[in-house]
């Protein structure tokens, strides 16, 4: 009963959350109430604003993303309209043995008119060519993924008056996983305009360029909250915050045209930039009540994974500087990234299920049989290679935890470990020589994500010291706030703000 | 006998017994070997190695073996036929077998090893960053490192300290620079604000401020009566030198809080905030001395002592910066919080500009009158009584000078408005001999030139008819209120706003309480040393001016 009670604790507090993505590829930002973006087309940048509807439709091998845009100029000055519909369709192929998956998404269906002025610039169906394909890298808690754009948009200007032609070029780059997800458009467009002489104005043809970059977030952190009556049986709690928000940035070089027409000499070059956020939607979660944490250096973090359902137990004390086992670490980080998701809750009925049809699970270790109650932590753990065996077929599951084994734990989870140098270096801590050969990718790795640092003594990394309940807290803790945080900026400002 | 026999037989084995007892290693390290060579076959159970010495071996696994290639865990399938291999033996046995494949160890991609941070002090080829982490680096710049900044490549020369960056490095033990992307204009404070703390949303990560005021003019002027502005969670907020979280923030309703705000993409994002903590006193003046080791500073006119702490905020050409940005002699704004006797500084602007960002830049600013161009193999031309501005002082020399140009440098006839090539510039009436027939015939003198220069090499060169009297120019540095416009009476002009004039009797920036336009049609207008039309000039802008009067002759967009 207890154990059913826990599990419905973890389902009710991670619940699914949307995947951010930019909306389309116009570098447009959205709030729920309104979209916005830059339109080149006049060869000036217009800013349009209106409702988008969008519809997306993902199932595990297929995605189908519907877009309906009704805009007009946000400069009441400015006579416009524009109306673009759009369907694209991603088709997933996994990558049998890779981890890989390919994304190969097209357009089904892309109509668009847009009127600025005395213009009107119309693309129906046949008037675009677009191609978009994408590598995932899906890792046991996290998907990394990178593509590319290649595309052509034709408008008819004025019924046949000319052709307005713009080729995209670009890519994208993104992750997700159970702590946010951040998807950053770069594009490039060229437009070529050609249109004949209009009166007096005989050089109404122009080209320019324009640079999109457009990033969607979102993300989960925890926020504590103090409970301001006195007499109440909690001082406060976390709150986990969901946000979502969209950066966008359009760098312009177009014509510079006057009331004589295209000056032949000068451009017009700048920069918009526009920002949407969406309310932010607030979950409380439970509150902790241990006894032996109160004034732990560790206590917040202690208190955080706790509230999350990440440490569970009904005892009033934690032992923060008791040992960490090597199981409730796997256990810990299993359900802190939600690794393999709802499957988890799932298994465990699968397995009291087969428990009555005498059904016998496959032993991975030795040293824990399928009855023991984690063992499907420790099964996903195995599966996603988070966790390996030797020849010997133990876990040792309470053996202390490592510095050494739970940072590998970790990185591995994010699959960061094959991006380490080529074997033969040494990292940057005091006692490199003391890591064991097996760690070493993963301290190289978990110091360049920031996860751990140096001693302040001394430097030293110190990875065959045995963890504290309160010190594998803390450092479970940092993990997070990467995945939280550091992933967010890198793909997101990191990328806007210097490429 | 066979007593004697079973006698000597036990008291050998006790003594054997004895021995292994006390050096057991000895018997165990008898029984590993080493062997190692070329692979030549890797089976399920046994390894086939030719050795160094030519033999051909086969050596069984052992039931408990590991396997290592360069160090790391492999599978047996990993192991391929060719590669150099080292084996331990217990027995005979496979213990430990390594396989040998990596070419370049260490080897990262080049520019895969990346660190982001705020520069601290550039001095030459040094820069020392502040990393995001906290920790303080010092890395070093070559010929071949590469700056770029919006997505352009820019010289080193355009770094400033305080800059935002992101270094990338080709090996993971270098502190060599390879390439380095710079934050654009994002980096900047777009406004120093002063307001009432009414509202502080620590969900939504957003303050509502009433009685706003902005930094303007060398004072705070009222800018409306409430604006809800976002913070990041990452911006420190500081009241009496002491770091508190945002959470606290609700108990400083009402209090005045001073602000530094940045653009984020069309908004405004505090990047950094103090709470004033006593009452509040003002100072524009010039610093006279700092002590470094009591964190405090002495003002030259008021005789001020001021501590500043780490919440201090401190504005250096544009950006936020450390307390190690300051040095004596600079002339600042400062807003002081004076609590039981001491004062401690909240806030410090610097008004201080320069030609040069720091000391990578050598530019140059040259005024003269233009007595030979000469082209081919020298492409240079001569000066006579010309000056250069020396610390935004005009220095003047009777004698000549040279410089050189080339087919990159801009020249600019004010006279014509319209930009000229070299060989219309040698070939032109601009360096004439005055004392010619021809000369006299055609009535024509020497132009007057002003030069912007990177060492000896013209930038960029404006070349007008007419001489500008040196008294009358003045060197300003001050910032564009908005984007420039183009007038109907006096053509492009801008608005300048939190400016100072260079004194150079006092040797010092002289603080303006007002704000004025500048109109731009005599300008040569320089940005990343390319010039630009006046309408290419941006709201916020920060700019270095030579003017007459209200007349720009030589803008440097900073």
């Amino acid at each position: 009963m207890k154990k059913l009670a826990w599990t419905m604790i973890f389902i009710l507090l991670f619940h699914s959350m949307a995947w951010a993505a930019p909306i389309e590829f116009s570098g447009g930002v959205s709030d729920e109430f309104q979209y916005k973006e830059v339109v080149f087309l006049s060869g000036k940048p217009v800013v349009f604003v209106g409702t988008v509807n969008v519809k997306i439709d993902e199932k595990q091998e297929e995605k189908k993303a519907t877009y309906t845009f009704t805009l007009s100029p946000e400069d009441i000055d400015i006579e416009g309209k524009l109306t673009r519909n759009v369907t694209l369709i991603t088709t997933y192929t996994p990558v049998t043995g890779k981890g890989q998956t390919i994304a190969n998404t097209k357009v089904t269906r892309y109509t668009e008119n847009v009127t600025i002025g005395q213009d009107t610039f119309k693309l129906t169906n046949s008037d675009i060519q677009f191609f978009q394909s994408d590598i995932i890298d899906n890792r046991p808690a996290i998907d990394f993924y990178s593509g590319n754009i290649q595309a052509l948009k034709r408008y008819e200007i004025n019924g046949g008056e000319g052709i307005a032609q713009v080729k995209i070029t670009g890519g994208d780059v993104g992750y997700k996983n159970f702590w946010g997800s951040t998807q950053t458009q770069l594009l490039d467009y060229v437009y070529t305009i050609n249109r004949k002489a209009q009166g007096e104005n005989e050089n109404s043809s122009w080209e320019g360029t324009v640079s999109v970059k457009v990033s969607d977030s979102t993300t989960k952190s925890l926020q504590y909250s103090q409970n301001e009556a006195n007499f109440s049986s909690f001082n406060g709690g976390y709150i986990q915050v969901v946000k979502e928000g969209m950066i966008s940035q359009y760098t312009y070089n177009l014509p510079r045209i006057t009331d004589e027409g295209i000056d032949p000499f000068g451009r017009n070059q700048g920069t918009i930039s526009l920002q949407a956020s969406k309310v932010p939607k607030v979950e409380r979660l439970i509150v902790p009540k241990f006894r032996d944490t109160a004034g732990h250096w560790a206590q917040q973090d202690i208190e955080k994974l706790y509230s999350l359902g990440v440490f569970e137990g009904n005892t009033s004390f934690f032992i923060p500087d008791g040992s960490m086992t090597r199981i409730d670490f796997v256990k810990a980080v299993v359900k802190a990234c939600d690794i393999g998701g709802n499957e988890e809750a799932d298994s465990s009925s699968k397995r009291s299920s087969r428990k009555k049809k005498g059904e016998v699970e496959e032993i991975i270790f030795v040293d824990i049989d399928s009855s023991h109650p984690d063992y499907q932590y420790v099964k996903k753990a195995f599966e996603k290679n988070i966790i390996t065996r030797g020849t010997d077929y133990r876990f040792n599951p309470n053996e202390p935890l490592t510095k050494a084994e739970a940072v590998t734990i970790l990185i591995r989870v994010l699959g960061l470990e094959g991006k380490a140098p080529a074997p033969g270096y040494k990292t940057s801590f005091s006692d490199d020589s003391k890591i064991p050969n097996w760690a070493k990718d993963a301290v190289y790795m978990a110091a360049e994500a920031g996860i751990i640092g140096g001693d302040n003594n001394n430097n030293n990394v110190n990875a065959h010291k045995q963890l504290k309940r309160s010190e594998a807290s803390a450092l479970l803790v940092r993990f997070l706030e990467f995945l939280e945080k550091d992933l967010q900026k890198d793909y997101s400002e990191n990328i806007i703000y210097y490429y | 006998m066979w007593k004697k026999a079973m006698n000597k037989i036990t008291i050998a084995l006790l003594l054997l017994c004895m021995v292994s007892a006390n050096t057991p290693k000895v018997f165990a390290d008898t029984n590993i070997k080493t062997a190692e060579g070329f692979l030549l076959e890797m089976g399920e159970k046994q390894v086939t190695v030719e050795e160094y010495d030519g033999s051909v071996r086969t050596f069984p696994f052992n039931s408990y073996y590991i396997l290592r290639i360069d160090t790391l865990n492999a599978e047996p399938s990993d192991f391929k036929p060719g590669m150099e291999v080292y084996l331990e033996l217990k027995n005979n046995k496979v213990t430990y077998l390594e396989g040998y494949s990596t070419v370049a160890p260490g080897h990262i991609p080049e520019g895969s090893k990346i660190r982001f941070g705020t520069i601290k002090k550039i001095d030459r080829d040094q820069l020392i960053v502040k990393l995001d982490n906290g920790q303080e680096e010092t890395y070093f710049t070559n010929s071949g490192t590469i700056l770029l900044k919006d997505g352009l490549k820019v010289p080193l020369s355009s770094l400033y300290e305080g800059d935002k960056v992101k270094l990338y490095f080709d090996e993971i033990d270098t502190k060599m620079i390879s390439r380095m992307a710079v934050q654009g204009k994002s980096v900047e404070v777009k406004g120093l604000y002063k307001g009432k703390l009414a509202l502080a949303d620590v969900i939504k990560k957003e303050l509502t401020l009433t009685d706003l005021k902005i930094f303007r003019n060398g004072g705070w002027e009222n800018v409306g009566s409430s604006k809800t502005i976002s913070y990041d969670e990452r911006s420190p907020i500081h009241i009496g030198g002491q770091r508190i979280s945002p959470e606290k923030l609700k108990y400083y309703k009402d209090n005045t809080v001073y602000l530094a705000v940045k653009d984020y993409f069309s908004t405004d994002r505090v990047e950094s905030m103090v709470l004033k903590n006593q009452s509040e006193s003002v100072y524009t003046d010039r610093i006279e001395d700092i002590n470094w080791y009591g964190n405090s500073m002495e003002l030259e006119v008021s005789h001020k002592n001021l501590t500043f702490n780490e919440g201090t905020i401190i504005i250096k050409n544009g950006r936020l910066s450390d307390i190690s940005a300051l040095d004596p002699g600079m002339d600042v704004f400062v807003v002081g919080d004076d609590s039981a006797g001491s004062m401690a500084a909240n806030i410090v602007y610097v008004y201080n500009e320069g030609i040069n960002n720091s000391n990578i830049g050598q530019f140059y600013i040259y005024e003269g009158r233009l007595d030979a161009v000469f082209r081919n193999s020298r492409n240079s031309l001569m000066l006579k009584d010309f000056a250069y501005l020396n610390n935004n002082s005009w220095e003047a020399f009777s004698t000549s000078k040279e410089l050189f140009y080339d087919e990159d440098t801009v020249i600019y006839d004010l006279d014509e408005r319209r930009i000229i090539s070299s060989e219309e510039f040698y070939y032109g009436d601009y360096a004439v001999d005055e004392d010619s027939n021809y000369a006299r015939e055609n009535n024509l003198e020497d132009r007057y030139v002003y030069a912007y220069t990177d060492g000896d090499r013209v930038v960029a060169i404006m070349v007008q008819k007419n001489r500008d009297s040196l008294l009358k120019l003045r060197v300003t540095s001050g910032v564009a209120l908005e984007a420039p416009e183009n007038h109907k009476w006096t053509g492009w002009r801008i608005h300048i706003a939190n400016a100072a004039d260079w004194s150079s009797r006092k040797d010092q920036w002289m603080a303006r309480k007002d704000s004025f336009y500048l109109t731009l049609e005599d300008a040569i207008i320089i940005k990343n040393g390319q010039i630009i039309t006046s309408d290419q000039l941006k709201q916020n802008d920060r700019l270095y001016i030579i003017r007459d009067d209200l007349k720009a002759k030589v803008i440097i967009v900073k």
